[in-house]
């Protein structure tokens, strides 16, 4: 038999930085990370495109990094979406059975989707992503409703929509490098998948991907995603208020934080002290640590905070058994599991890469990266295969039966 | 009956975004990726119609007057052969071959009538002909090698001798050595027959070639005394006889393996020479490592044959008797001289000497 041998590009174009992964996808069904490409990102604030100039160039290195190191070029990118304007809303259908004999049939699990899918965004919004939630036939969870007996079939899809022209930009900007985006997806969604067993998506898991301009949530319950959106805060933020408190530069902020930050107060004395550098150079200053701990605090807490208040109802503790999972830059922060699970009232966790993975990609900054080359692998339709496989020349063929 | 799905309008997706940008959006890589898929796709487009106009072109030719066809080549007539070969066969001999007619050009050769020309002497084993343009053949040739002679007698008794290979092909010969041709030996009690214009090859003649390649390697002193080896009782007793230029016949086993026999040959003519001086008239070896029956030529004439008997064994050393008494020699015993049989013994065999 001829191996078929794909070569796909999983792109994350970040605040902080660019991660692109080459994946080499073999008959469809086992895949190999050959390519690994990270360049500083550049004309993104907050995931979003601002200079489509400069964020090209660091998205072009690093893509370029990644095909020189697996020496292959790749022709297809899997795109992750994030950036303040992605937002979502639940969209609900009910159809009434319509076969005599109450079965469920294809024909009735396509109208109930369409029904659920086809409401309209207001202008210059477009959908990023349908999240279809488990259908429920006369009000039971099922799976895949294909040939059950019931009256009513209803399905709830959650619409992920975001700014087309900010969209737009972040595929122009890998467009550029003459690469085709075959598939656009939610940052959370990507490492969500990821970072999350099967089992611990059936009890319900809440995942974060703190990064630095933002912080992406997915929401997972009976195994499914049932919603995710973006939060426009990320690590940037908490280094931005350690300058302002402090009255440091962002760089010299930023090296504050991987030093003494902290998302919990863990220092009791107040007198003790850190130095900026520790280099006893000209400038070098000493700072008290429970200061540093507290604005890292204050702020950590105040993110957690907005993405519970973003999820709104739909959290609820007691249906999220498998906890809180932390993924992302931010979330190596010393505490913030800690913080995590005071806040939302559940276990809370960093996250583990699977054994798989590669020593130098279990960061979890490429958490990201290493779920949209999973969904690669496997991509998940929107619309269940039951009610896909009977399209097209059969579908002509009987239309009139 | 089924009844059409509800037509409601989805929402737009991010796929409705054109993917196409304007070449100034993109980046150098970009653009050098862009011009080098461009580059590729005309590539890929003129190849294909270069190939489709040059297979209606063919076809077209074809079908109006074939011959147009070798017509550009046609004006280099052949000038050179050039002969490749791993044997002895020289360009006048493939000219002979070949019988070219004067003037013809290359691409009027037919090559495979002329490769079939070249395989018809079975002296050859592998011929490949090819063109090299503007105005030379060129024949790659792989030759057998002659490892017997053969002497054969037509109807009207006219002999001719022929070469025998290791396959067994039987060939004339042409180009080699005389003094290599001396010292094959020479090849008796085959049977040969003709199919077509050749012999169907002689069976058997690896094995008496693994004799002969063991026999050179090992005792090239022996070797070169080789006469004639006679292959009438190889299919059918397994057994290969030599007869030696002293008149000696030795017999090998094709059962056992040939360095064994050889060795115990050379041990036996070794020991023999502790003998007085008798002449021997055969060794049989097919025996293997048991006994060696030498039998001997009689030194009274009239009889030239050597004696044979199906006496038991009588040793170079006989033993005692367990009286301690010599028994009386009688006519009998006397006969049985004539053959001894050679038991080598463990000295001789771990410690074979010229090998």
């Amino acid at each position: 038999m001829i191996s078929r041998t794909k070569y796909i590009g999983a792109v994350e174009i970040g605040t902080a930085k660019v991660s692109v992964l080459i994946g080499e996808i073999t008959n469809g069904r086992s895949l190999s990370i050959v390519g690994l490409g990270e360049c500083a990102s550049r004309g993104v604030i907050k995931g979003v495109v601002v200079d489509f100039k400069a964020a090209s160039d660091s998205a072009h290195s690093a893509l370029m990094e990644a095909e020189r190191s697996a020496g292959v070029r790749v022709d297809e990118v899997y795109l992750a979406q994030t950036g303040g304007h992605v937002d979502g809303f639940s969209s609900d259908a009910a159809v009434q059975v319509s076969a005599a004999n109450n079965m469920v049939s294809d024909f009735d699990i396509e109208s109930v989707c369409n029904a659920a899918r086809s409401k309209q965004l207001p202008a210059g919004r477009m959908i990023v992503q349908r999240l279809r939630r488990p259908f429920r036939l006369d009000g039971r969870l099922v799976p895949d409703p294909d040939s059950l007996v019931g009256r009513e079939l209803q399905v709830s899809y959650f619409m992920v929509h975001g700014q087309e022209s900010r969209i737009a930009d972040n595929i122009h900007v890998i467009r550029g490098f003459n690469v085709r985006v075959s598939e656009l997806i939610l940052s959370s969604l990507a490492s969500g998948i990821m970072v999350t067993a099967p089992d611990e998506r059936q009890h319900g898991v809440l995942v974060l991907d703190i990064g630095a301009g933002t912080t992406d949530y997915a929401l997972y319950k009976d195994g499914m995603p049932h919603l995710a959106g973006v939060v426009p805060v990320g690590g940037s933020h908490i280094t931005n208020d350690l300058a302002l408190g402090l009255r440091l530069t962002e760089g010299q902020a930023d090296k504050l934080k991987l030093r003494c930050g902290r998302a919990t107060v863990a220092t009791k004395s107040r007198d003790e002290k850190v130095w900026l550098n520790g280099d006893f150079a000209i400038g070098d200053r000493q700072f008290p640590k429970h200061t540093i701990e507290q604005i890292t605090a204050a702020r950590t807490w105040e993110l957690l905070e907005v993405v519970k208040k973003k999820l709104g109802p739909s959290f609820e503790p007691e249906r999220t058994q498998a906890g809180v999972v932390l993924t992302g830059g931010t979330s190596k922060l010393p505490g913030i599991t800690e913080a995590a699970s005071k806040v939302f009232g559940i276990p809370a966790h960093l996250s583990e890469a699977p054994s798989w993975v590669s020593e130098n990609l279990r960061d979890p900054s490429f958490s990201t990266a290493l779920g949209l080359l999973h969904y690669g692998l496997s991509a998940r339709p929107e619309v269940p295969t039951a009610a896909r496989k009977k399209t097209g020349l059969f579908k002509k063929l009987f239309a009139s039966v | 009956m089924n009844r059409p799905a509800p037509n409601l309008v989805a929402a737009r997706s991010w796929r409705d975004i054109p993917q196409d940008i304007a070449p100034r959006s993109m980046s150098r890589e970009g653009r050098r990726r862009m011009s080098m898929g461009f580059a590729k796709w005309v590539g890929a487009v003129v190849m294909i119609g270069v190939g489709v106009w040059g297979a209606v072109e063919v076809w077209n030719a074809w079908q109006e007057d074939p011959t147009k066809l070798t017509a550009p080549v046609k004006s280099e007539p052949l000038r050179t052969i050039r002969l490749s070969t791993d044997g002895v066969l020289d360009l006048a001999w493939i000219e002979r071959k070949l019988e070219l007619p004067k003037g013809v050009t290359l691409m009027e050769l037919d090559l495979p009538r002329l490769q079939r020309a070249l395989l018809a002497d079975a002296q050859v084993r592998t011929a490949v002909l090819t063109r090299k343009f503007p105005d030379t053949l060129v024949a790659s040739i792989q030759e057998r090698t002659p490892v017997g002679r053969l002497r054969v007698a037509d109807a009207y008794g006219i002999s001719e001798d022929f070469l025998v290979s290791r396959d067994g092909m039987v060939f004339p010969g042409a180009n080699f050595a005389t003094e290599l041709l001396d010292t094959l030996p020479w090849l008796d009690g085959v049977r040969l027959q003709l199919s077509g214009a050749s012999f169907i090859p002689i069976s058997g003649m690896q094995t008496v070639t693994d004799l002969f390649s063991t026999a050179q390697a090992y005792v090239p002193l022996l070797y070169r005394n080789w006469r004639i080896v006679s292959l009438e009782r190889l299919q059918k007793d397994g057994e290969i006889v030599v007869k030696t230029a002293d008149k000696v016949e030795i017999v090998f086993g094709t059962r056992d393996d040939f360095f064994k026999q050889v060795a115990l040959l050379d041990s036996v003519l070794a020991e023999l020479k502790t003998q007085p001086a008798r002449a021997v008239a055969s060794i049989n070896l097919t025996f293997g490592n048991r006994q060696v029956p030498v039998s001997f030529v009689p030194e009274t004439p009239p009889s030239t044959t050597p004696v044979r008997g199906t006496v038991s064994p009588i040793r170079t050393q006989p033993s005692r008797p367990a009286s301690g008494r010599a028994r009386p020699q009688t006519a009998a015993d006397n006969a049985r001289r004539s053959l001894i049989h050679f038991q080598p013994s463990q000295t001789i065999r771990n410690t074979p000497r010229d090998l």
